[in-house]
């Protein structure tokens, strides 16, 4: 799917950082996505046609497919797909490691920020109901899915900040009560666990058939671990000290992030949930084909 | 002759060598750690990933570790012991002082008692060769007997001493003992402390330091008198005043206290007026907690009352009693005089305010004549003029008013233009009265420059005691004041506010404006109140009369109205008369020593009134909380010694021959020598490493 992608379209998400509107920032993301494909995403839009079937009387006129009539000499009228009946939620992880971003580049919670605020307003734009739910070791902000709530859900995001210690298995248990109907979930986070505890963690939302879609934010420091000095590294969550010399542990550490990322898009992969591995210098439209082809999936499912 | 040190604990500072360690085993590491997600992956990193690297420089390495044990081991203060080597050659004699503690605490049970006789036991074991000095003390040390060998004489003074009635300080005692001591050729030094061991008494100041090489002994006496049941003491009385009737009279409020003891005290408080019970309370008071016993008014007799609170039974009599002075005259009598046109409410914020005082009361009456009688201004602390210029006539009366002692507080308005002041009043007055000024087109002005070390502004200068400058005046009276005046206050304009003289006896205060919301806003600030009241009292010459001192504390007799020059005879509680007379032409002064009533009378004026003085203990003196004997014997011994201290007294001690030796100087330099060596060779290592890098 990326390839098909129209790449001078994309934008550096330092850059995005630059604008201060969520909003604003959301609608150029997706304005400048949208620009860059070859078909309108607008797929359950009112314009899709889907049967035709016998007029009987009440029907509207208006939908009387007159050419048909001409050749079959038959009143039919056109049915259309529904305007929309999915709902879209976006699962931020809010804990502490998330503030972290190296020099140079934006935190990956800004980065989920933006990813939240662009997939809502695609999804907004295409009319369906959106979501949020912000989470450490607690579930900390939920807006229902609504087709109302997108300014609400853009500004929880806005003020959303990273400062306690994460979880994944007791928010997202928690988050999965909340939504009552069928939703395309997408989970935002590092993921720092052990794989199989987070992908049990992730699937407890499968509860009513929903889409799971799991983005796994990376700086590129933690892919790459470029330190050179020696010195005292602290955990940003439990605040533990660690002294370590990053010349000599550096092939182990990648090995090891490496082998935790192909586990956890493993995982999901044998569970059916999309999985995509981000870092924060990846534009962000990646994320949106990402999201499209899954509500795609979702779209023909129905 | 073994290597020692004075003060060993500094050989842990060795502990530092971890320091030059781990600089060379983790070169360049960051001081401050590195925020990263999550320690996760690092810590599945097998721990050979993590090692330290191996040390480098060891040159540099062993020099900085050098400087360090040379530093640990030049604050160890180390000596070479010697043998045998003391300023006393074969002299054995012991120098010892007796500070024996006659606080009125050492009146409890049985204290006393076994007080004087430890001390006696110290002078029984005394050697013909040693000498001894017997000092009571309890806020002041006093020497009875100088150092002697004859225990004859110490014993007889320990058989005069009684208990007095002062509150335990430490401090100035042992500094007496460290001054006997010191100055001794004797090669033994002893202090022995008998005292019942109050931590009130102790500060543990540097002058309470003995001697290096002092024996400190110790007898506690209070250990064993330690009663469950608490002290029962009362320890303030507050005396609030009124005037009833014209009478006045004074509702004492007694304060409570049960130090110690773990059970609740039901006393019985008693207050007795010239000898005689008037009223009884009862009151419950909480293990170290207080309780305050408010009794009935009592009005005020001619002449000088003694009062008493008394308040429980407890081994400890002498705190149970408090005893005040009362008499007439600290109510301040206010004449307030109205201008004969002035509306119904024209004073009605300065009465008002007048009206809320207890600390003194004003006793206020209103007066609307433009001509004032002789009659009504007797027996007037102050005569406020409110907007009311008086005629001639008054004017002579308030100007002889002033003269003998009165006050007069003048406040001006509409009505106060300088043509409606006689020229005796005029003259009477600090300051040439002007025109009117008008603020108000500026939107007022404002209190700005004010002297607040006068008694007036005096209470203002605490933080958060009001704002003065708060207040708005549209409109004040232009003054001129006289040479002899002081100006106490001026607006923001320079022009001034308040201005007061003296004449003859009593005073003249003058403010410019009016005290109503008619020229400023003052009447309606939260100043207004303390400010007219401290007018008030200032121009009345008030004084706060001390209806009780502390034992230790001095009155000045002659502050107390009387002239100096000649004595005075006074009558202690305990019955004997002293002179107290002033010395080098100051004016006398009685320093009370007793619990009790003292009587101070002038045998050179013979119907003048006798002055009665209360006297109390000091409230400290009855918290039985204790001090350990041991922590006094570290802090004023500095951890050199006790009683077995006393073996090493033959000879030089640790101090001495490590002061004589000075080890430490050699050990410092050889440490600074090394630390510069140190970094002459790193920056040299350093500038390698760069070039090469």
């Amino acid at each position: 799917m990326p390839s098909a992608v129209v790449t001078h379209n994309f934008i550096d998400p330092a850059v995005l950082a630059r604008i201060s509107s969520l909003e604003l920032l959301a609608r150029t993301v997706v304005d400048g996505f949208v620009g860059g494909l070859h078909r309108s995403p607008n797929l359950g839009a009112t314009t899709d046609f889907a049967e035709h079937r016998e007029y009987v009387p009440g029907d509207e006129t208006r939908h009387i497919d007159w050419r048909r009539y001409a050749r079959t000499d038959r009143l039919s009228v056109k049915t259309f797909e529904a305007d929309t009946n999915t709902s879209f939620a976006a699962l931020l992880d809010v804990s502490r490691s998330m503030s972290f971003a190296s020099a140079g580049r934006i935190s990956k919670l800004d980065y989920g920020r933006f990813l939240a605020a662009s997939l809502a307003w695609l999804s907004h734009r295409q009319r369906d109901r959106v979501g949020l739910v912000t989470f450490d070791s607690d579930v900390r902000e939920f807006v229902p899915p609504s087709t109302r709530h997108l300014p609400m859900v853009l500004h929880s995001l806005h003020r959303a900040t990273a400062g306690r210690r994460g979880e994944l298995t007791a928010p997202l248990h928690a988050a999965a009560e909340h939504f009552r109907r069928r939703c395309i979930l997408v989970v935002i986070s590092d993921f720092y666990a052990e794989p199989e505890a987070a992908v049990d963690a992730v699937l407890q939302l499968r509860n009513r058939g929903n889409e799971l879609l799991v983005l796994h934010v990376l700086d590129p420091a933690e892919l790459d671990f470029p330190f050179e000095d020696a010195g005292t590294f602290e955990d940003l969550e439990s605040g533990d000290l660690l002294p370590v010399v990053p010349a000599e542990l550096r092939d182990e550490y990648r090995r090891l992030v490496g082998a935790h990322v192909a586990t956890l898009a493993r995982r999901f992969g044998e569970r059916g949930v999309d999985y995509a591995l981000f870092d924060t210098s990846k534009p962000l439209d990646h994320a949106l084909f990402h999201y499209l082809a899954r509500r795609q999936r979702l779209a023909r499912g129905r | 002759m073994p290597l020692a040190f004075l003060t060993p604990w500094f050989l842990a500072g060795l502990a530092l060598l971890a320091v030059p360690i781990a600089v060379h085993l983790i070169n360049r590491e960051r001081k401050q750690p590195v925020a990263f997600p999550s320690l996760m992956f690092l810590r599945q990193v097998p721990h050979r990933s993590v090692r330290r690297r191996r040390l480098r420089h060891l040159a540099l390495f062993a020099l900085r570790c050098l400087a360090i044990v040379l530093l640990a081991a030049a604050f160890a203060r180390p000596f070479v012991g010697r043998a045998g080597a003391g300023p006393g050659g074969g002299l054995d004699g012991r120098e010892v002082v007796i500070l024996l503690d006659r606080s009125y605490s050492m009146g409890a049970g049985d204290r006393w008692v076994r007080a004087t006789a430890a001390a006696r036991r110290v002078v029984d074991a005394l050697a013909p060769q040693d000498r001894a000095t017997l000092v009571l003390f309890d806020e002041q040390p006093a020497t009875v007997v100088q150092a002697t060998a004859d225990r004859t004489s110490l014993g007889a003074a320990l058989g005069a001493v009684r208990v007095g009635s002062g509150a335990t300080r430490y401090d100035p005692a042992l500094a007496l003992a460290a001054q006997v001591l010191a100055t001794s050729r004797l090669p033994r030094r002893e202090a022995v402390l008998v005292t019942d061991f109050q931590r009130g008494g102790w500060r543990g100041s540097d002058e309470a330091r003995l001697p290096a090489g002092t024996a400190l002994a110790t007898v506690d006496v209070g250990a064993a008198t330690r009663e469950g049941a608490g002290n029962v003491a009362v320890t303030g009385v507050d005396l609030a005043r009124d005037v009833q009737a014209g009478r006045e009279r004074v509702a004492p409020t007694a304060r409570l206290v049960n130090a110690g003891g773990s059970e609740p005290r039901d006393v019985v408080a008693e207050l007795e007026i010239n000898g005689r019970v008037v009223e009884s309370k009862s009151a419950r008071v909480e293990p170290n907690g207080a309780a305050s016993v408010t009794f009935a008014p009592v009005p005020v007799a001619e002449g000088w009352s003694r009062g008493t609170v008394r308040a429980g039974r407890d081994a400890l009599p002498a705190d149970n009693a408090f005893h005040f002075a009362l008499a007439r005259g600290q109510v301040v009598s206010v004449l307030l005089a109205e201008g004969p046109g002035a509306r119904a409410d024209a004073s009605l914020f300065l009465r008002r305010a007048l009206a809320v005082g207890n600390r003194p009361p004003f006793d206020v009456a209103v007066s609307r004549a433009r001509t004032l009688r002789a009659d009504d201004l007797t027996g007037r602390s102050v005569v406020i003029l409110d907007d009311a210029p008086p005629d001639a006539a008054t004017a002579r009366l308030l100007a002889a008013h002033v003269r003998s002692g009165g006050g007069l507080l003048v406040v001006l308005g509409d009505a106060s233009a300088a043509r409606a002041w006689p020229g005796d009043a005029a003259q009477l007055l600090p300051a040439a009265i002007g025109d009117v000024v008008d603020r108000s087109p500026q939107g007022g002005t404002r209190l700005a420059a004010v002297d607040r070390t006068h008694p007036v502004f005096a209470p203002f200068n605490a933080p958060r005691s009001g704002d003065l400058a708060a207040a708005r005046v549209l409109r004040y009276r232009a003054l001129d004041p006289a040479a002899d005046a002081s100006v106490l206050a001026r607006f923001a304009d320079g022009a001034p506010a308040l201005v007061e003289r003296a004449v003859g006896r009593g005073r003249v205060v003058v403010w410019a404006s009016t005290l109503d919301n008619f020229w400023s806003d003052l009447a309606v600030q939260p100043v207004f109140v303390p400010l007219v009241h401290q007018m008030t009292r200032h121009a009345a010459g008030y004084r706060d009369a001390r209806p009780w001192l502390t034992v230790g504390q001095t009155l000045g007799l002659g502050a107390e109205g009387q002239a100096a020059g000649a004595g005075w005879a006074v009558e202690t509680p305990s019955g004997k008369t002293i002179e107290v007379r002033g010395v080098g032409g100051a004016a006398p002064a009685l320093t009370v020593s007793e619990q009790g009533f003292y009587v101070a009378r002038r045998p050179d004026a013979a119907g003048a009134p006798a002055l009665t003085v209360a006297a109390n203990l000091d409230a400290a003196e009855a918290d039985p909380a204790r001090v350990e004997p041991a922590e006094i014997v570290r802090a004023v011994t500095a951890g050199g010694g006790s009683r077995a201290s006393g073996a090493a007294a033959a000879t030089l001690t640790r101090e001495e021959q490590e002061e004589r030796q000075g080890l430490w100087w050699y050990l410092l330099v050889g440490a600074l020598t090394l630390l510069a060596a140190e970094t002459l060779l790193s920056n040299r290592l350093s500038r390698a490493q760069a070039s090469r890098g």
